[in-house]
């Protein structure tokens, strides 16, 4: 077999794989990085001006005690296939030291959020209406976590694992191994789910690693 | 729609799969490759100005989603089929409809994906995007020299893995 036939072979088996998806799509959110382009060059010019006048301000937002509730499940439950009832998300522990998340539906995100911090995750969790964004608002009180984005991708990695290992999709739900040993002192894991919409059956679920601080993840 | 985004809308519809073909064989995940495709589209979009000149936008495109794949947040989404959409009824019908194709590709898929990240970049640019040696190492900014062996090293393992499959199909 030469080169020219094992490339047709090659470009044959990826002839079904095709990006879906009208171009309005894409020139809305085009719309909104070239705005948000613009806003950054604004907003960088104002904080070329505070510098200059050597102003600082410290900004808090409010303090979430952890909870000691170490529930291992939400209370809220649904009704899932052939009419079992399940709990909305469940959080036991793992082998060597590992936190095993499912979400099965987006309720009481404040009590899942206390069954994690219970369970020694620094965690803060958020559940957002539309479908999955590639850039989802970072919580009130929570501040990105000051390293590279290559650092920050290879820790995550460590503590999430790849996206097929220790993190997975199934038909009704999310599930999600969070290494709670490899979370250094100092940082917090962020965990935003999107719960799509029933037009376009999409879900998609984010992880971040923000500042571990009281108003952040308790 | 104004001629700028015409010529964007043209653009986006030629060249959509093959690039979406090029992230996915090199990072081996499809919902992945799909966001990271689509990110980068928009950014094209954004900047679509600059982007139209240059010389090979859709390597513009791949290369924008290879760096937006390391980014801050990881992201992860997944298709749910609903009861009645079809989805399932098709992939059986293409089971029972060409299984010797399927095995090949399965195969082509899987040895690709074994292939180290760099070499399956290589690999997809030329592929996919029928880019020479020099567009291959300015979109991966390495040298060509380096394309050239990791192509050759590429395709020796991927013939390798595939010979018997491939020859099995044409019998």
């Amino acid at each position: 077999m030469n080169d020219d036939e094992l490339m047709t072979a090659v470009r044959d088996a990826f002839a079904d794989v095709r990006l879906d998806g009208p171009v309005e799509e894409t020139v809305r959110r085009g719309r909104v990085l070239r705005g948000r382009s613009r806003a950054y060059r604004v907003a960088g010019v104002a904080a070329v001006a505070a510098i200059a006048g050597m102003t600082a301000v410290a900004v808090t937002g409010p303090g979430r005690a952890a909870s000691d509730n170490t529930g291992a499940t939400g209370a809220p439950v649904v009704t899932g296939p052939g009419g079992i009832r399940l709990d909305a998300w469940t959080v036991s522990k793992g082998k060597g030291g590992t936190v095993n998340v499912t979400i099965r539906q987006l309720l009481d995100v404040a009590g899942l959020q206390r069954a994690l911090r219970a369970d020694g995750v620094p965690a803060r969790v958020a559940f957002q209406p539309g479908l999955p964004s590639s850039d989802p608002p970072m919580p009130p009180g929570c501040a990105k976590v000051a390293m590279s984005d290559v650092a920050n991708t290879d820790l995550q990695e460590k503590i999430f694992g790849g996206p097929s290992a220790n993190m997975s999709a199934f038909a009704h739900g999310i599930l999600v191994t969070i290494a709670v040993r490899q979370i250094p002192p100092g940082v917090g894991v962020f965990l935003a789910v999107q719960s799509g919409s029933n037009e376009h059956t999409h879900y998609g679920w984010s992880t971040n690693l923000v500042q571990r601080t009281r108003a952040c993840t308790g | 729609m104004s001629i700028d985004s015409a010529g964007f809308a043209e653009f986006y519809q030629a060249t959509r799969d093959d690039c979406l073909r090029v992230v996915f064989a090199s990072v081996g995940d499809r919902p992945t490759a799909e966001d990271l495709v689509a990110e980068a589209f928009a950014r094209a979009w954004a900047r679509w100005h600059t982007v139209s000149r240059h010389p090979a936008p859709a390597a513009w495109v791949v290369r924008t989603a290879f760096n937006a794949r390391v980014s801050w947040w990881r992201r992860y989404r997944r298709e749910v089929e609903l009861p009645g959409s079809g989805a399932e009824s098709a992939l059986r019908d293409a089971a029972d409809g060409a299984l010797d194709r399927e095995l090949v590709d399965r195969t082509l898929m899987a040895a690709l994906l074994r292939l180290p990240a760099r070499q399956r970049e290589v690999v997809a640019l030329r592929i996919f995007l029928d880019l020479d040696t020099a567009g291959t190492a300015q979109t991966l900014g390495i040298a060509a020299g380096t394309v050239t062996a990791h192509l050759a090293r590429a395709m020796a393992a991927l013939r390798e893995e595939l010979s018997g499959v491939i020859e099995q199909e044409q019998r």
